[in-house]
């Protein structure tokens, strides 16, 4: 019988989550659900962790493989996202160390979104152009910051995920994960600022 | 006020999170300094650009699924090499197991001059008469239970004009051993078997 998932309360009570119950009891169609509710903050983390020139879409599947495998030796249920989110970076360090260990083929070293900084086609309007380009540098700067701000303030970006769910993920508090995030932007609006992306800075007054 | 809170009194509003208390400090902040106005719209439009970037990069995951059926396929390769490393002891069985009830006749009145011979031994005409030989052994001496009726699909792919289907079937059977063991993966993703205590588990009936 295919499962049907059921909507949780808030979505964040793990212990109480009847697709998680029955994804670690084997049920497929309860995988396939709770890896669909998952995967684009699994991304979010990848993009923060991952090397630039590694395939965002290759990593997930790894972390997706990983998922499927070992799941149900997952044995506290509320330990889900922190465990989701150390098989997403050990996927991204593992990246890491492969291409150290081998010299680089690739002829140039892309952008992670450089798909993002091309205009959506010849009659694009400039301003939009130069907003995309904008976009593209702006995360660009934002995965040079520490891991310890740039993880937040990505996940952040991901639709949805509030303070206190980002804190479930990376197992810190709310307050900390809003002062990493304040924190954060403060350091991009920085950066931004001496690459001269974005509006003209008003950092006269502000603190750093 | 420090540089820390007015940052994140700035962060709360862009998240929708600034309360009326918050927006009353805000407020009074910029009485003393309007250029929090510009800080705040600067960083509005910050946080529009990278969550734009961000979504866009993150926009593959949802053409990522759960790979089940890979999974269902990895463990039946894994199993089918078990038994391999185990096919001497098959044989074995077999042979002995054909010693003990004798050649085995077709059914439904096959064609004996079709039928595939195993010199001295059984005649088999298809993969079912086969498996009816192993249910009826295995009945008798009770270690084959019966078969689930669900089967798992493991690739379905366009065949002429219909579809060729890839299927597993789920047989009980019932063990008796004083070892158990599962299959776990090391941390190369190599399957590795586990030793187990299994614990008593009521039937289905129960």
């Amino acid at each position: 019988m295919a499962y049907e998932p059921e909507p949780q309360a808030d979505g964040l009570d793990d212990s109480h989550d009847p697709t998680l119950t029955a994804a670690l009891g084997g049920d497929p169609d309860a995988v396939r659900a709770l890896w669909q509710r998952h995967r684009r903050w699994v991304a979010g983390v990848l993009l923060a962790y991952k090397p630039r020139h590694a395939d965002l879409e290759d990593l997930l599947q790894d972390v997706a493989m990983t998922f499927v495998r070992r799941l149900g030796d997952l044995r506290d249920p509320t330990s889900l996202r922190p465990w989701l989110r150390s098989v997403a970076i050990n996927a991204a360090r593992l990246a890491a160390r492969k291409a150290r260990s081998r010299p680089d083929l690739a002829p140039a070293r892309r952008s992670p979104v450089e798909h993002v900084a091309r205009p959506a086609g010849d009659d694009a309007p400039d301003v939009l152009a130069a907003r995309r380009e904008d976009a593209t540098r702006l995360l660009d700067l934002a995965l040079n910051l520490p891991e310890s701000y740039r993880e937040p303030l990505l996940l952040r970006c991901i639709h949805g995920m509030s303070y206190r769910e980002i804190g479930l993920v990376v197992g810190l508090p709310e307050t900390t994960i809003e002062t990493r995030i304040a924190r954060g932007r403060r350091m991009l609006r920085e950066l931004a600022a001496r690459h001269a992306i974005g509006p003209t800075p008003a950092t006269e007054g502000a603190t750093p | 006020m420090s540089g820390a809170d007015r940052d994140i009194l700035i962060s709360r509003a862009l998240d929708g999170e600034a309360t009326p208390e918050d927006w009353s400090a805000f407020r009074a902040m910029a009485d003393r300094d309007p250029a929090i106005w510009r800080e705040l719209a600067e960083a509005q439009q910050d946080r529009a650009e990278l969550a734009a970037a961000v979504a866009h990069a993150v926009a593959v995951a949802d053409e990522v699924n759960a790979p089940i059926e890979q999974h269902l396929s990895e463990r039946l390769t894994f199993r089918i090499r078990t038994v391999a490393a185990w096919s001497g002891w098959a044989i074995a069985a077999g042979l002995a197991l054909a010693a003990l009830v004798g050649p085995w006749q077709p059914r439904h009145g096959a064609d004996a001059q079709n039928a595939s011979l195993v010199p001295g031994l059984v005649r088999i005409n298809s993969p079912q008469d086969a498996l009816d030989a192993y249910y009826n052994r295995g009945q008798a001496d009770g270690t084959v239970l019966g078969e689930l009726p669900e089967r798992i699909v493991l690739q379905t792919t366009p065949f002429e004009n219909g579809v060729e289907v890839i299927y597993v079937r789920q047989i009980v059977e019932r063990l008796r051993a004083d070892d158990f063991y599962r299959l776990a993966y090391d941390e190369a993703g190599r399957p590795v078997p586990v030793r187990f205590e299994p614990t008593p588990r009521p039937t289905r009936a129960d």
